[in-house]
């Protein structure tokens, strides 16, 4: 009960509550989305890490230490993390041409606080989506986060294949960043390029000569 | 299959013939978090093989769950509940087969013999309660020892349920340590099991990363996984920048997260030299970076207990582009230079990056300022060998306003908050100490800074756009303004401690031949000999022109355009080279083999009425280059794109209407008396005429650019 209670107080914080929101920003009042994109043959795997700076730190800290104690208990990391989910649920989504995936946590959040730290607060979200044979090669992949709308985002975007995957960001870099309280969510694009026909691994001339250097010490 | 398994299998049944689907949720409560925790961390207690089937496994936990709730038919629900036990006896299966496993039967709680082996200072042990009971679930616990307690809490335990308990433990002192965990049950009795710890003695390492030019011991980035828990480690020497990074945000320590993408993206600390530690046994993996312009390390060895490993490495050129007279910088590197430790510590980053010359900046706003100087000019240049620190400024910096500027190779601060807003001044007292003048975050248009480029861009004074940082490159504004026939030069900038790791965008400069210096290097930007990247190089000519340059062509000649893109194969190879003119692809190559490090475009057009030309790359993933534009210019015409002419004056016109609309506010708020404490408010309302008749001026400027562009449609018939 007090835990479903802390994460209604929590999201209402978030929502109504923003943190000097619009009135002064500078880049340390942003919050950054650090965003991966990684995709494989069966997978698509998404990890937002959000970075908040100063004084958006200590307030999503206050946020965290629901019983004001000082200490960041698993009960308390636990929840934060329950109710960012619930967030999340609504505010991050993944498209491929257009079409919603079925965005699914993959591991549980993290949240990467120290008391002792007051300017420092991180949280990892980890994600993935099925690549369904619909999915083609050359498909355009859009990541849209409207994450904590009440505080400007600034991203940075970074995607990877595996698998003999190809992928690269595409699109306008205008939408890395959101305004405080806009209505739109931050929109991250990239694409499928035809994937990699997988060959024997080919050792770089440079592996070989590192090795030579290895073995010549 | 075994017998709780088969429970589990018999469980989902009745549940399925008994419950609407999303009742019977439950079925392994708990699973998706043990397989989640499990699966991301501690996969080191299950065989590799067994890994990549958790995975699997946890992924169809969640999906199923997914399914059970939201599946769109009852038949769907049910589908997916079948399934999710299907997954969750798959689960339990490999939990059963860990050889660690430890059985507790409440009550009692008995003490294991002998004590836990862990394969370092973090670890996991998994518990299974009371194993007869049946009906499974699942649990994660965890005791960090950093926060001073020595017992672990594993609540909510079913008596009439077998429980799988993950215990996670970070932390853990070195050799042996005893805790006791604390099993609760769901009918409120506890029941306590000491317990022992033991971590294996440590292994060395020493390590050592060679120069490729001189074969010595060299500065680099680097980074440590311990494979068993894909932790990272911090190698003893890294150095720390707190201090120097003015303790600036949450990025501003030596941990920095270099914004590379595929797997270049993630963590690095900068190491001075050798280094030489202690590691958990296992598996580790290196990666090393010494800049873009040499192939990355990605290594892996073993640490064996109480055994020294050597690794010596030396990541190897796979371009120089020195010997063709290009240099790499940063613009925009913030850093506390105030002794010669400062400056040791930052020269040692700047050569673990490979930059040439880094732009050390000074940052300000209307109430202070940060990252502070031992002063300006040549005297406190520092270099060492062709790496060179230069101070600089980033200010006047309004956030609201009009954007953030960047001025290079100041013989002195340019700052008087009396006249913050009048940009022109500042580019104006830059330019006469011999410095250069331009807007940062032009690639994300952050700021307004739409806005500050409006109201300078038409009296010639913005010498260079940052349009790459934080690995993303971000040309629209930048078009904008080339269209409207502005020479701009581009440029890149980290913006450490914000963004990530010093080069990780860089500005390569033309600098010729010769010895190099910082001087070489600012007058190849001024004129515009320049091109930006964050991994691929590209070389791009229009006739014998570079980047930055204006041609006159001759009637009738044809321009020969001619680009080449290269990168490291297997991290930056271009997969496409765009000729670009008036922000249009004219020209566009593409490999159709990944295997192609190299891209090459040799072309000749019509030079038509005049325009910008430039050359674009887009690498595997998200590496990017672009260069400086070449200006082609007709007797009597402007390099405009002359279509788009009266669009583009609008929206300049638009971004002035914006200027006046602050100006309008801060006067009203002023008129009103609520400007309070606001310095900002304050001196926009202080300085409001001046700005306004700044606006006024650019207006005129651009009433006269549309007078040109009508003058010029006869010309162009």
């Amino acid at each position: 009960m007090i835990r479903g209670l802390s994460i209604i107080i929590f999201a209402l914080s978030v929502l109504v509550f923003p943190y000097d929101a619009v009135a002064h920003q500078k880049l340390s009042e942003y919050v950054q989305h650090d965003v991966t994109l990684e995709a494989g043959t069966t997978y698509i795997d998404l990890t937002l890490r959000l970075t908040f700076f100063d004084h958006q730190a200590e307030h999503q800290q206050l946020l965290l230490d629901s019983n004001g104690d000082g200490r960041f208990s698993s009960a308390e990391r636990t929840a934060f993390g329950k109710a960012l989910l619930k967030m999340a649920e609504k505010q991050v989504s993944l498209h491929a041409e257009g079409r919603k995936l079925a965005l699914l946590p993959r591991y549980d959040p993290e949240i990467r606080a120290d008391p002792a730290e007051s300017g420092h607060f991180e949280i990892r979200l980890h994600f993935f989506a099925r690549r369904s044979t619909k999915i083609d090669e050359g498909a355009l992949l859009e990541v849209r986060s409207g994450l904590f709308p009440h505080i400007p985002a600034l991203t940075a975007f970074r995607v990877s294949g595996r698998n003999g995957v190809r992928i690269s960001t595409a699109g306008s870099t205008h939408k890395l960043t959101r305004p405080a309280n806009a209505s739109q969510p931050l929109v991250l694009a990239a694409r499928l390029y035809p994937r990699v026909p997988q060959k024997e691994a080919k050792r770089l001339p440079s592996e070989e000569g590192n090795r030579k250097a290895v073995n010549g010490l | 299959m075994n017998s709780l398994s088969i429970r589990v299998v018999l469980f989902v049944l009745l549940a399925l013939g008994s419950l609407p689907a999303a009742q019977a949720a439950d079925a392994v409560p708990g699973a998706s978090g043990l397989s989640g925790t499990l699966s991301q961390y501690y996969g080191y207690l299950l065989t590799a093989d067994k890994r990549a089937e958790l995975d699997h496994v946890n992924r169809r936990l969640r999906e199923t769950e997914h399914g059970m709730k939201h599946g769109e038919t009852e038949a769907a629900r049910a589908e997916a509940l079948r399934v999710h036990g299907e997954k969750a006896a798959e689960l339990l299966r490999l939990l059963d087969g860990i050889p660690s496993l430890m059985d507790v039967a409440l009550p009692g709680a008995q003490p294991k013999t002998g004590p836990v082996e862990l394969p370092g200072d973090s670890g996991a042990v998994l518990f299974r309660v009371n194993s007869d009971a049946g009906n499974p679930q699942c649990m994660v616990s965890e005791l960090d020892f950093a926060d001073g307690l020595n017992v672990a809490q594993a609540p909510g335990i079913d008596p009439a349920r077998t429980t799988y308990v993950l215990l996670s433990l970070k932390n853990v002192p070195s050799r042996t340590v005893s805790i006791r965990v604390d099993f609760a049950t769901t009918d409120g009795q506890h029941y306590e099991m000491p317990l022992s710890l033991t971590t294996p003695a440590p292994g060395r390492l020493q390590l050592s990363v060679l120069s490729d030019d001189t074969g010595q011991p060299a500065p680099a980035m680097v980074r440590l996984v311990w494979k068993t828990n894909n932790s990272e480690y911090k190698p003893r020497n890294a150095l720390d920048f707190t201090s120097e990074l003015d303790s600036q945000s949450a990025k501003s320590t030596g941990l920095r997260h270099a914004n590379l993408h595929g797997k270049l993206a993630g963590n690095y600390w900068c190491v001075p030299g050798p280094t030489d530690m202690t590691l958990p046994p296992g598996d580790w993996e290196v990666v090393i970076r010494r800049g873009g312009e040499h192939v990355p390390i990605i290594d892996t060895f073993t640490v064996i207990s109480g055994e020294t490993i050597e690794r010596s490495y030396r990541p190897k050129r796979w371009v120089d582009m020195r010997k063709s007279g290009w240099y790499s910088g940063d613009d925009h590197v913030h850093f506390q230079l105030l002794s010669d430790y400062d400056a040791k510590q930052l020269m040692t980053w700047l050569k673990a990056e490979d930059v040439h010359l880094g732009n050390v900046l000074k940052m300000g706003d209307m109430y202070r300022t940060w990252f502070e100087q031992r002063g300006f000019g040549p005297e406190y240049r520092v270099q060492e060998d062709d790496y060179i620190l230069v101070p600089g400024q980033e200010c006047p910096r309004t956030h609201g306003e009009l954007g953030h500027t960047i001025s290079l190779n100041i013989t002195d601060m340019v700052r008087d908050t009396a006249q913050y807003y009048q940009y022109d001044w500042t580019f104006e007292n830059v330019a006469e100490q011999g410095g250069l003048s331009g807007f940062a975050h032009i690639n994300s248009g952050i700021f307004h800074v739409h806005r500050g480029m409006t109201l300078i861009a038409p009296e010639g004074l913005i010498d260079f756009a940052e349009v790459l940082q934080f690995a993303n490159l971000g040309t629209d504004l930048y078009y904008d303004f080339l269209n409207l026939g502005f020479k701009i030069t581009a440029s890149a900038g980290s913006d450490v401690p914000w963004g990530g790791t010093i080069g990780e965008v860089r500005v390569y400069a033309h600098t010729g031949k010769g010895p190099f210096t910082a001087d070489k290097w600012f007058d190849a930007v001024e004129r515009g000999h320049t091109f930006v990247t964050n991994g691929p190089m590209v070389d791009f000519r229009v006739n014998k022109a570079y980047p930055g340059d204006e041609i006159h062509p001759k009637e009738g000649k044809q321009l020969r355009i001619r680009a080449r893109a290269w990168g490291a194969e297997g991290f930056t190879t271009p997969t496409k080279l765009e000729i670009i003119q008036h922000g249009e692809v004219i020209h566009s190559v593409e490999a159709d083999d990944s295997n192609l490090t190299e891209l090459e475009v040799d072309i000749k057009i019509d030079p038509g009425q005049g325009s910008w030309l430039a050359a674009r790359v887009e690498g595997s993933e998200g590496y990017r280059a672009h260069t400086t534009p070449v200006y082609v210019v007709r007797d009597s015409l402007r390099f405009w794109k002359y279509d788009a002419v009266e669009e583009l004056l609008a929206k300049r016109s638009a971004s002035l209407d914006e200027i006046e609309g602050i100006v309008v506010d801060a006067l009203a708020k002023e008129e009103k008396d609520q400007i309070g404490a606001d310095k900002r408010i304050e001196e926009l309302a202080l300085q409001a005429e001046a700005l306004r008749e700044r606006v006024r001026e650019a207006r005129r400027q651009y009433d006269l650019l549309h007078e040109q562009y009508l003058s010029e449609a006869a010309a162009r018939e």
